[in-house]
């Protein structure tokens, strides 16, 4: 396992709450991340995405798929409010548990900035890149396939907890084969680091 | 291309600033630190399916 190990929050969401689909998946594989002692990198914009996902999910849970609509709703507060201490206990029980690396945001805007603009990857992606260069971690364990956009060259690389562990057909469309065919198709240079970074020479080792 | 430079790494940040933010484990024992692990991962529990555009992802 590299040490450090960044977490991106798409893996964090899924390990932390118990009723997500991959929550299966996730959970076992930040269970391997403690039982192998290395260090965790984050970015400080993680906590502020749970923020925003605690509030979104009270406001999911009244609308339904109008939530969007019904963000200045206050009456998703209260339930918005407890589950955001709820999450916030959650995850300072998964920082507490781990010797963790929390990167300002202000230590990596410069990068961050630097990622925008040169590989068109989007701001959150860019930040959570970032903090992990900046901590030195070798791998980013996500869900998220946008961070394709960054080259190889990074020595950066992509640890996904999905490989290998889900029927081949949620395999495949949690994997590089969809973004092969369908998000990633236009950017063909990028998809090249995509499946370098992906590699079994590139792969992190088992523990 | 990103030409902010340490330690031979793209925006690498150096030892002194990395240990800054760095943080023990806040529980001392392996067996409170593997409590507080399962706690963590098997307590919350939604209604609804948490997506990336509700964390401000696209």
């Amino acid at each position: 396992m590299p040490d450090p190990i960044a977490l991106d929050t798409s893996f964090v969401v899924e390990a932390l709450i118990a009723t997500q689909p991959l929550h299966g998946v996730c959970n076992p594989f930040l269970t391997r991340i403690f039982e192998s002692g290395v260090s965790v990198a984050t970015s400080e914009l993680l906590r502020v995405e749970l923020v925003e996902a605690a509030f979104a999910i009270a406001l999911k849970e009244r609308w339904g798929g109008r939530w969007r609509r019904h963000r200045i709703d206050g009456r998703s507060r209260p339930r918005g409010s407890r589950l955001l201490n709820d999450t916030l206990h959650h995850y300072e029980q998964i920082l507490g548990s781990l010797t963790q690396i929390s990167i300002p945001l202000g230590d990596v805007t410069a990068v961050a900035t630097a990622f925008m603009t040169d590989y068109g990857i989007a701001s959150y992606d860019a930040a959570h890149a970032a903090s992990a260069i900046a901590a030195g971690a070798d791998a980013l364990v996500t869900l998220d396939t946008a961070f394709a956009l960054l080259p190889a060259s990074f020595a950066y690389r992509l640890h996904r907890p999905l490989e290998g562990r889900l029927p081949p057909k949620q395999a495949a469309s949690s994997s590089g084969q969809v973004a092969r065919g369908r998000r990633l198709r236009p950017r063909q240079r990028n998809l090249e680091a995509y499946t370098s970074m992906d590699g079994p020479t590139s792969g992190c080792p088992r523990p | 291309m990103v030409t902010k430079q340490t330690n031979g790494r793209p925006g690498r940040l150096s030892p002194e600033r990395l240990a800054e933010p760095t943080h023990p484990p806040r529980y001392t024992t392996l067996a409170e630190r593997r409590v507080a692990l399962k706690q963590a991962t098997e307590g919350l529990r939604v209604k609804v399916r948490v997506t990336s555009d509700m964390y401000g992802r696209r």
